[in-house]
């Protein structure tokens, strides 16, 4: 993942509420597998093994979110732990394919969650952060228009 | 000799063979059951779905542990409302004692009663047990240990920093003839003049002492062994020999002073003095030298006496451990326990000792001994509650999640029926918005960043 990409992902999060923060979740998981398909075409298996060790942290946050008292939860659990360990068949096998179908099965649910987050009004879960207008920034202490905000800070070591 | 080979029979066998091992796995896992046999069937899965099951079978154990954790609670509870309710019969004769319209022959009466209250407390004390244990005589009581052989630590507050404290009063702890003043003591001169009078010691006891109140008022200084002071300690009350220590940041110590506590001898070394003229004891004191080597002589001196029965040192250092409660786990890991402190219920503890109807005097302050042993007992029979409430809660908790592993086990273990669930899944999430939202809420932003790291 580039710099530039997780300073997006920063921002998203800043903003995000509970929908917003499962759907960034889903998309940053599939962003790791889409590297470790690229290392493993490259023939690269250090990047590889690390960019599947970091989705399978992404999945291991889904599934320590999930709450039981709702009936989804219980299977999203379940799936959540099949990702997991096709992931770790692919790391074993240095096999594509169980990579491409977590990417799938992450996708779907992601896409169920944007048509969900369509409907319903949702405050950003972060605290006192930046308020972002149109890509332009808005902080405590800066209300005039900042083009340059790099070294803001935006969250824990965002 | 000519060793032939036969190529396609060679194949055949070969494929042959791999097809009965394919069908003697499928008619395996048809038979049992199960999609993951062996290892070599599905490794990944079969890792975790051992672990699953060994974590499974310790939530099992651990929900047994909760249940009877549950039923020692419910048994120390039921047996203390025994104990109230006969504090609350022995108020009332307390209060019936302490009218003046009764007679010494009626007060015996009340006394008698009141005996036998006193021993069934007692008895209920030493005898409550489950599955061996003994519950309310505080051997599941954290435990605390003074340096002083008189002094005994009965009782402190789950919470407080394991270590030693040392303990020194301001004032003179008040002794009477080696036994500790309570509020039942009496000035000497008082003492004089009743014993003058034939009083019994009773009578002699139940008298306020000027230099007890001015004890029970003065400072008491406690000091951590790291040298920090533990501020704003008091003597929160005193009966019988057991005193309550209370200060900030809920200090709460109960110990028992038996006897007059000895102030520790301390010794010196010192050179023995002579006069310098051997023949005129007016010549100044030198000290005596060895006439061979010119070596100073010393001796060892007491320059602090040891035991006073009227004047005892006013220090001591408790060791408070934190052990002793009742450790209850939980959990399936390691460190999910739950500590359970059940302090003793027995006369003792409870300050009822040398409760007696007997005397007017003797009831009316019985009433104040009462009051304060119910108001522990009360506050004992909380605490359990909030132990039961914990546990209740845990075990739905354990029984919630022990259902849920169970069903996660044994759902997903292949790309069919991933691709099944996964339908299933967008279909409640499209379904059913709100909940599907919470059903992933527990997420925090702060966990998100860190996966960017």
């Amino acid at each position: 993942m580039t710099d530039e990409k997780k300073k997006e992902y920063t921002l998203r999060i800043s903003q995000a509420g509970d929908a917003t923060l499962t759907i960034i979740l889903y998309e940053i998981t599939n962003d790791y597998l889409e590297d470790a398909l690229k290392y493993l075409e490259e023939g690269n298996r250090e990047l590889f093994i690390e960019s599947i060790h970091r989705a399978q942290n992404c999945i291991r946050t889904q599934q320590n979110s999930i709450q039981f008292q709702y009936e989804p939860g219980t299977v999203m659990f379940s799936l959540y732990i099949y990702l997991h360990g096709q992931l770790a068949k692919a790391l074993a096998e240095s096999d594509p394919a169980p990579i491409r179908e977590v990417m799938e099965t992450e996708k779907k649910l992601c896409d169920a969650y944007k048509q969900v987050e369509a409907t319903i009004e949702e405050q950003p879960l972060m605290e006192n952060a930046q308020k972002v207008y149109v890509g332009l920034t808005y902080g405590k202490n800066s209300m005039p228009e900042n083009m340059e905000s790099g070294s803001d800070n935006r969250g824990f070591r965002a | 000799m000519r060793i032939s080979y036969n190529a396609p029979a060679m194949v055949a066998v070969n494929s042959l063979t791999r097809n009965d091992e394919a069908l003697s796995n499928s008619t395996g896992k048809l038979s049992s059951g199960f999609k993951i046999n062996r290892p070599k069937d599905n490794p990944t899965g079969y890792a975790l779905s051992r672990r699953m099951k060994a974590q499974l079978a310790g939530l099992n154990q651990a929900k047994n542990n909760e249940n009877d954790g549950i039923s020692i609670i419910k048994t120390a509870d039921g047996t203390l409302a025994e104990v109230h309710d006969m504090l609350q019969r022995l108020n009332e004769l307390c209060i019936k004692s302490a009218n003046g319209t009764m007679s010494d022959g009626d007060r015996e009466q009340v006394e008698k009663e009141v005996s036998e209250l006193k021993n069934e407390i007692q008895r209920i004390a030493d005898s409550t047990e489950f599955n061996g244990q003994k519950l309310l005589n505080g051997t599941f009581d954290l435990r605390g240990y003074s340096n002083d052989i008189n002094v005994k630590v009965l009782t402190y507050e789950n919470g407080m920093t394991a270590g030693k404290y040392s303990i020194s009063f301001e004032k003179e702890i008040p002794f009477l003839d080696g036994v500790l003043e309570t509020y039942l003591g009496a000035e000497q001169e008082e003492l004089e003049n009743l014993r003058t009078h034939d009083a019994t010691e009773e009578d002699i006891r139940y008298t306020v002492s000027e230099r007890l109140q001015e004890f029970l008022a003065s400072k008491v200084n406690v000091t951590f062994e790291d040298g920090s002071k533990v501020t704003g300690v008091k003597i929160d009350s005193m009966v019988d020999n057991t005193m309550v220590l209370k200060g900030d940041k809920g200090f709460s110590l109960t110990i028992t002073i038996d006897k007059a506590f000895a102030a520790v001898t301390q010794y010196e070394t010192q050179p023995v003095m002579v006069n310098e003229d051997p023949t005129d004891p007016t010549s100044p004191l030198v000290p005596k030298t060895d006439p061979n080597s010119g070596a100073v002589i010393t001796e060892v001196v007491e320059v602090r006496p040891g035991t006073l029965a009227t004047a005892p040192a006013s220090d001591v250092t408790v060791e408070l451990t934190n052990l002793g409660t009742m450790t209850l786990q939980v959990g399936g890991n390691e460190g999910q326990t739950l500590d359970v402190q059940i302090p003793s219920v027995s006369l003792k503890g409870l300050g009822l000792e040398n409760l007696t109807a007997k005397t007017k005097d003797g009831a009316l302050e019985g009433i104040d001994r009462v009051t304060a042993a119910i108001n522990k007992v009360s506050d004992i029979r909380s605490r359990l509650g909030a132990y039961q409430n914990r546990l209740e809660s845990t075990v739905t908790m354990t029984d919630n999640l022990n259902e849920n592993m169970t069903a996660a086990l044994s759902t997903v273990t292949d790309t069919d029926m991933a691709e099944e669930y996964s339908n299933y899944s967008t279909y409640q999430i499209l379904t059913q918005a709100t909940t599907s939202v919470l059903a992933q809420a527990n997420k925090r932003p702060s966990d998100v960043l860190q996966l960017l790291q």
